[in-house]
């Protein structure tokens, strides 16, 4: 009888095996792990964040400044570290945020249909619908008005308004493969069998749709860290001059002709960040694909 | 207030726009050196005809000067809409325009009592639709910019002063003021409105005539397309004979600044507005086919501080700010700020000097710092002033004036969003006074906010902030601005809530030398009262004065007769231009 069902151990043993399978899923979880620790170390530059050398503006790579120097002398490399601590974090948390609401959402309203799937859907259109500008603007005033300062700028806020305005997505994308899924026989047969709601919800159909979803959660880290220097202009979100990933880029635009690397360091790490993201949500669909797991035995 | 270039972000598949910038830099005596270069797109380089395309950071709102809250509208609209009976030429002098002549006690155009002025028009002027232009016109747009209710936002001042106007035939035009208004020609410096292609003076805000202006300018519009381009093509009812010289006028509306400077290196445009770069980078990356040229521009940057306590209800400096309340920390701020390094290396040569509120014009006050860049002085000040160096870096209260011991010394400090310009003497700044044990934490937030109204919540127009920073600008005519901001009548309240007062600085001696300066005629008595004002500012510092922008203007170098003015926009005397044969 034991042989039938394999105990949860042995399953988590065999999603970590099947994980690191996938190479480069591998290598990005040590790329993403080096990233947050450097951001973490940071202090251990010899520079601050916002020290300033205007004389020494405009510096090419060098050894005293590795990645250069920005408009006000200060060493882009200890901006970058610094601004790692902000951009993953908002990248990374508003991200999983709004999976969690959305595959929450999306979820109840596939798998029970009728009036719960109307409700839900009308609920994620008016969010759709509404130009997310104006929610911003409106909230912004409100923030100015309730006069607590670090409520404003901090970086907790941020994620909750990038999540707030972008769980829809994942949302609908789950709720179609809910309603696809739930017609399936082998929820069928979990039902027949006594299954609770929750139960099939949470380990029958729920496996099958992790690939999607993390395919959709890669694709909004990287608007996410962008979204996050955009928020300052609406004066919320993180103030200069505390250094954000998206806030270098967005300076080092106007100064393309002038200084083209400031550029490039920041859309570096970026791109780096976003497809460490990318591989590793390919090497966890492999990891819980239960066609995957099936085909093995 | 200036809008500058617009930085686009894409969030969550809406674009959200913002307003900043570039300014130009040093004395543009570089002329045009040589006209081998191609020039490309729509352009014919020919005299007499052909198309420039001028690029503009942002898409202004309408081409009425008068309904502009930003200054984009009059690059623009300076082309078509705004040529009235007098213009003020590059060297400052007024000049006359449509009239025939200044009116001035000298010729009688201008009575004994300063209460009189008559207005003579030239002979047979037209529309751009073809109809006369009459004193008619000059008496419709006194109805209008006398109407409280056209939501006029600039240019209104001295017209709620005309009690009447008269038109005893069609070229002349008798103004009766109730009381001597020495800004008399300035008033009619941006144009007149047609009575016959308008509409209502209270219904001006729906006026077609804003989008497709009927004027007396050198071009007209001929297509709009919204987000991308203005055309204008040549007003053959011009009054000036043989002019334009061009056909046609583009304005093409691109925001990115690299994408400005790129089309200017493929010949797709021939005026470009505020390059982001510095004048040298500009005429190396554009040799032989662009130049730099620079002016003095009027945009005076400052901090404002808030003397009365933020958040307390109380609108007025009754009760003082905690921190700077106490003018010997005011003294303090003024004396961390290393103003060479930040004129020199962080704004990049873009701007120059100034130190008080009067830093151009024939009402230019020339006065010293009062308080130069001295680490020092500003420690021992802020020491007398009973702040200590806490274990942190930042200073906290132990005896000072206003503020409970203990409370650390920390400021807000306000400023708009997207003006890179801005942002890195923002930075800088915070960095300096950090130095002394000062923090400052900068919230920008965007245009709209930082200058909205006291109905919109404005922190500024509510007294909710710590300092701003900001760059602000006056024409010819100093005595509007000037009475607004420092008046003590003028202090922004519920009760007066266009007041622009946002220090809530009461200066008995400031209060009357506005009073003589908005009543004199006499340039050499409303300059000294100007300075009195100025030197007040310096000694009670509501504001530090930090530089002016350097207005910078790249164009073509096969164009002729572009002559950049610091009073003007960058379409003005564009009936001047041609392209080099």
């Amino acid at each position: 009888m034991s042989d039938l069902r394999p105990s949860e151990q042995s399953l988590a043993r065999t999603v970590i095996r099947r994980f690191f399978k996938h190479k480069l899923a591998g290598i990005a979880v040590a790329v993403l792990a080096f990233l947050v620790l450097a951001s973490v170390f940071a202090f251990l530059s010899p520079y601050t964040p916002t020290g300033q050398e205007p004389a020494n503006k405009f510096q090419t790579s060098s050894v005293e400044h590795w990645f250069g120097t920005d408009e006000l002398g200060r060493d882009i490399f200890t901006r970058i570290l610094y601004g790692g601590r902000v951009s993953l974090a908002v990248g990374l948390l508003s991200t999983f945020l709004s999976i969690a609401l959305g595959v929450v959402v999306g979820a109840l309203a596939g798998y029970f249909g009728g009036w719960t799937d109307s409700i839900l859907m009308r609920i994620t259109d008016a969010f759709l619908t509404f130009p997310s500008i104006f929610v911003l603007i409106i909230l912004g005033a409100y923030l100015r008005e309730q006069q607590v300062p670090w409520l404003k700028n901090s970086v907790v806020i941020v994620i909750i308004i990038i999540a707030a305005l972008s769980w829809m997505w994942p949302a609908r994308l789950v709720r179609g493969l809910f309603l696809v899924l739930r017609e399936r026989e082998f929820v069928n047969a979990t039902r027949a069998l006594g299954g609770s709601h929750l139960r099939i919800i949470v380990r029958h159909i729920l496996p099958n749709c992790i690939g999607p979803i993390l395919v959709s959660g890669t694709l909004q880290m990287a608007s996410a860290i962008i979204t996050e220097s955009g928020l300052s202009y609406l004066g919320f979100g993180v103030q200069p001059p505390t250094p954000t990933w998206g806030s270098i880029l967005s300076t080092a635009e106007n100064q393309v002709f002038r200084a083209p690397w400031i550029a490039f360091y920041p859309g570096l790490m970026i791109f780096v960040t976003v497809m460490a993201i990318n591989y590793i949500g390919d090497g966890l669909r492999d990891a819980f694909d239960p066609y995957v797991v099936h085909a093995e035995k | 207030m200036k809008i500058k270039l617009l930085t686009l972000f894409v969030i969550l598949g809406l674009v959200l726009s913002a307003c900043g910038g570039g300014s130009g830099e040093t004395q543009g005596g570089e002329t045009a050196p040589a006209t081998e270069s191609a020039s490309g797109g729509e352009s014919q380089p020919e005299a007499g005809g052909g198309t420039v395309t001028l690029i503009l950071p942002e898409e202004p709102a309408n081409l009425n000067y008068f309904l502009a809250d930003a200054s984009i509208v009059r690059q623009a609209a300076e082309a078509t809409s705004m040529t009235g009976l007098a213009t003020i030429n590059e060297n400052g002098d007024f000049v006359a325009v449509l009239a025939d002549g200044l009116p001035t006690l000298e010729n009688g155009g201008l009575s004994e009592d300063y209460l009189t002025v008559t207005w003579k028009l030239l002979p047979d002027l037209k529309w751009s639709d073809g109809e006369p232009l009459t004193s008619d016109d000059i008496k419709f747009t006194v109805e209008v910019l006398s109407n409280p209710d056209s939501g006029a936002l600039v240019g209104t001042t001295g017209f709620d002063l005309i009690t009447s106007v008269e038109t005893p035939d069609d070229l002349t035009a008798i103004l009766t003021y109730s009381s001597p208004y020495p800004g008399y020609i300035d008033q009619f410096a941006y144009g007149l409105f047609p009575r016959h292609a308008t509409g209502e003076p209270a219904d001006m805000m729906n006026w077609e005539w804003n989008r497709n202006p009927v004027g007396a300018g050198p071009f007209i519009v001929s297509e709009w397309v919204s987000g991308e381009s203005i055309t204008m093509v040549r007003n053959p009812n011009y009054f000036e004979a043989g002019k334009p010289y061009l056909e046609s006028l583009v304005f093409r509306v691109v925001p990115e600044p690299a994408a400005q400077t790129a089309m200017m290196l493929n010949g797709e445009a021939q005026i470009h507005l505020w390059p982001g770069e510095t004048p040298d980078e500009y005429n190396t990356l554009l040799k032989g086919k662009a130049a730099y040229a620079t002016v003095p521009g009027i945009w005076n940057m400052a901090i404002d501080f808030n003397l009365s306590a933020p958040f307390d209800g109380d609108p007025t400096a009754s009760a003082p700010h905690p921190i700077l309340g106490d003018l010997r920390v005011r003294q303090a701020i003024a004396s961390a700020i290393d103003y060479d390094t930040l004129i020199a290396d962080v704004t990049d040569g873009i701007t120059s000097p100034s130190t008080n509120p009067f830093a151009y014009g024939w009402y230019k006050c020339d006065l010293p710092r009062p308080f130069p860049y001295d680490v020092e002085k500003a420690n021992q000040l802020l020491e007398e002033a009973g702040w200590v160096m806490g274990d942190d870096g930042i200073r906290v209260a132990k005896g000072a004036m206003y503020a409970k011991d203990g409370t650390r010394l920390s400021l807000e400090l306000q400023g708009y969003t997207s003006f890179d310009p801005l942002q890195r003497t923002e930075e800088f700044i915070v960095e300096n006074l950090k130095a002394v044990g000062i923090e400052a934490r900068i919230q920008n937030y965007d245009f709209s906010i930082i200058f909205g109204t006291y109905e919109d919540n404005s922190p500024r127009a509510v007294g909710d902030f710590d300092m701003l920073i900001f760059d602000r600008g006056f024409t010819t005519e100093p005595q509007s601005y000037n009475f607004d901001a420092y008046h003590s009548s003028r202090i922004t309240t519920a009760e007066n809530p266009t007041g622009g007062n946002y220090f809530r600085w009461v200066n008995a001696e400031v209060d009357a030398a506005l009073e003589t300066a908005g009543s004199s005629f006499d340039i050499e008595t409303r300059k000294a009262a100007y300075c009195a004002v100025a030197e007040q500012v310096n000694k009670d510092l509501p504001q530090v004065y930090l530089y002016v922008f350097i207005d910078g203007y790249g164009f073509a170098d096969n164009l002729t007769g572009y002559m950049p003015s610091t009073w003007g926009s960058m379409s003005w005397g564009a009936q001047n231009w041609k392209y080099v044969e």
